[in-house]
């Protein structure tokens, strides 16, 4: 049973996996709705619409708020346009993680799998391990914490051991300045060349940024060269094996710093192409594409028009 | 006659108890997953003793059944809350980090809640000093023991795969079963355990290949279990693959166990499990797995697993995750099932048709939480 507005595409799904229903808002609208798959799982923390236009409705103000914050905490953790391009900074993910755990904590015995909050606690753990401890200000800036009541890394410390997990309060990293990162040498004069814009819903999170363009030349050599902007993080960046297919060829590509290069012979089989022909798009081993996404939507959801 | 959702009966007789519960309940003032699994549901309801209680809609009797015993015991719950609350502050300060609070402490907390008057620092120590007793048992104790009594064990292993029943029986029919499960009914359930049918399919697996179909094993026919000299939990072979070390090695330190003679009888009743039907003890649990297999074979209840994977197919994609990972699911669900009923035997949780589709459903949702977590790890976000 489909309460509410239908399921958004996935791109715009904020979700939240509850005990027996699913919530989900658009992220570009802000409208809500959901399944309950086992209402009467559902009915502890859900009150059943009446009619199937009704959006689910939490019985507390607070599960609401908290169900909404964590699946907003994913969306921004997936689909956070951080640009070189656009200037659109990335997210702090200890501050995503550490946003979700507590509002899963706040959940529990509401969400869908129990071990939630631990989970989310233990993903935060890793980022704090790598990158030192959240600091106050952090933790004070976004509702959610307010809510639960977190007023500092302290709160944070104790919450985790309630589950369990252990958040090393190590010392705090030198944070690593996301500022434009050098594009790389000037590239050996072409032959032939091109450029095509990135498809996000083609490569995974925090890997290529948003806005850039695929470039692409065959050398005098006839090697084919591919590069593309990384989109910008915050901590260690994601290794995820990605390829730009020019035409028919394969160019496996590799991260350095701000960029995404990559070379392999075989140009001639670019030259031998109809103009028309010579496109160049992202794929990810192992990675499905998610269809249809608007980089221009993702951008004004981050508040960059 | 009415029927309300459990749930609902639950929530809204907890919210009464008010502020005294408050360390066993959540932002919205509703029970923690946790206080209903190992407070609520195995101490003050006690669904196993009282079947009508674990209904997932409870008639009006049984609603005012539920709500009266759980209005009776806000007095210990209240106290379980004050003791669990104890325990956490007097764990911080003596600096455990070891385990998980709400697993380790909340039974103990409701034991002396019941047992005990005021919350005290000395027994709130005590019962930390109990809980986390470094005398227990561990991995590597067994091993040791398992190294030193090999000949013993194997003789033990060899005795009750010599005295199994073998015969390959006709494998029962439980498919209605199962959907009657996963609409929320147990009579066909309490049938099936008086007439031995989970026993029944499991003796069947001794035909060739059918084990190995139902992902118990990768061999033609099972054979009796290893001791065991090594085992890591990356390389976990097939369940009735495990040698008896591989079986225990995960559960042991947890299991309180104190002194050689109760880890030989740990051991001793692990090689006994392993000659049984489905290699579980209790018929109740045989059953689940004669019908999880049931379940993932298609049906009613099959669709109800199918609909947790489109779920998922959906959520994946929102989450920008890959590809969904379905292939292989069904035998690992079946592990996953496997696993957990011998943990719950290993740590004496009786089983009950209340629970069968939970757990069922559970192992589903585990595989999936499983191949998720993979799946970010394979594209560096974990």
């Amino acid at each position: 049973m489909i309460f509410g507005t239908d399921r958004p595409e996935p791109w715009l799904a904020a979700v939240f996996e509850g005990a027996g229903a699913t919530l989900w808002w658009n992220a570009s609208t802000g409208e809500t709705g959901g399944e309950v798959w086992d209402v009467a799982r559902a009915s502890g923390w859900l009150v059943m619409p009446e009619f199937a236009t009704d959006a689910p409705h939490p019985r507390s103000e607070r599960t609401a708020f908290f169900a909404r914050a964590a699946a907003f905490a994913d969306w921004r953790e997936a689909w956070w346009p951080a640009s070189y391009v656009r200037g659109i900074a990335p997210l702090d993910p200890r501050a995503l993680s550490a946003e979700r755990a507590v509002a899963l904590a706040a959940l529990d015995g509401v969400t869908d799998d129990e071990d939630a909050p631990a989970r989310a606690l233990a993903g935060l753990a890793r980022w704090t391990a790598e990158l030192g401890m959240l600091d106050d200000t952090a933790v004070s800036a976004e509702a959610v914490f307010g809510e639960a009541g977190v007023a500092g890394a302290d709160d944070l410390v104790r919450l985790a051991d309630d589950y369990g997990v252990a958040l090393v309060p190590a010392p705090v990293a030198a944070r690593e300045d996301y500022a434009l990162a050098a594009a790389g040498e000037a590239p050996a004069a072409a032959l032939v060349g091109g450029s095509d814009p990135v498809d996000p819903g083609a490569v995974p999170p925090g890997t290529v940024d948003p806005f850039a363009r695929i470039e692409w030349r065959v050398t005098a050599t006839m090697a084919l060269e591919a590069t593309v902007a990384a989109a910008p993080v915050i901590g260690s960046a994601p290794a995820a094996p990605l390829t730009a297919l020019v035409g028919p060829v394969e160019v496996p590509l590799g991260r350095t710093g701000g960029v995404w290069a990559g070379r392999v012979t075989g140009g001639a089989a670019i030259l031998a192409l109809a103009p028309e022909h010579r496109t160049a798009r992202l794929m990810a081993q192992g990675f499905e594409p998610v269809a249809g996404v608007d980089p221009a939507v993702l951008a004004r959801i981050a508040g960059s028009d | 006659m009415t029927q309300t959702p459990r749930t609902t009966v639950i929530a809204e007789t907890w919210l009464e108890l008010g502020n005294g519960v408050g360390p066993l309940s959540n932002a919205a003032g509703l029970p923690l997953a946790r206080t209903i699994k190992l407070v609520l549901d195995p101490l003050v309801l006690r669904p196993a003793q009282r079947p009508h209680l674990g209904h997932a809609l409870l008639s009006d009797d049984a609603a005012d059944e539920v709500r009266e015993r759980i209005r009776a015991a806000a007095g210990d719950l209240e106290s379980t809350a004050a003791w669990f609350t104890m325990m956490k502050s007097r764990r911080r300060a003596r600096r455990i980090t070891s385990g998980s609070p709400q697993d380790l402490y909340f039974q103990k907390a409701y034991e002396l809640a019941r047992t005990a008057s005021e919350a005290s620092e000395a027994a709130a120590d005590a019962a930390l000093d109990e809980v986390h007793d470094p005398g227990r048992m561990t991995a590597a104790d067994l091993r040791e023991f398992l190294a030193a009594t090999a000949t013993r064990v194997r003789a033990v292993i060899d005795e009750a795969w010599g005295g199994a029943m073998h015969d390959a029986v006709e494998d029962p029919d439980i498919a209605g079963l199962a959907d009657e499960l996963a609409g929320g009914g147990f009579d066909a359930f309490d049938r099936a355990v008086e007439a031995g049918e989970g026993s029944a399919a499991g003796r069947a697996l001794s035909a060739p290949g059918a084990a190995r179909a139902a992902g118990m094993t990768a061999r033609d026919v099972p054979v009796p279990p290893e001791v065991g000299e090594q085992a890591s939990k990356a390389n976990l072979p097939d369940p009735f693959d495990r040698s008896i070390l591989e079986r225990l090695f995960q559960q042991v330190s947890s299991l309180g166990i104190q002194g050689t003679q109760a880890l030989s009888a740990l051991v001793d009743d692990e090689a006994r499990r392993s000659a049984a039907p489905w290699q579980l003890a209790a018929e109740e649990n045989r059953l689940v797995m004669a019908a999880g297999r049931a379940a993932l074979a298609g049906g009613a209840a099959g669709g109800v697993l199918d609909a947790r994977w489109q779920r998922e197919a959906f959520v994946r994609r929102a989450h920008r995750m890959g590809t969904d990972a379905r292939e292989g699911a069904r035998e690992a669900v079946m592990r996953r099932l496997w696993a957990r009923l011998q943990g719950r035997e290993l740590r004496r949780i009786p089983a009950d048709a209340t629970e069968a589709w939970d757990l069922i459903d559970g192992a589903t949702r585990s595989v999936i939480l499983d191949r998720r977590d993979a799946a970010k790890a394979r594209m560096g976000r974990a």
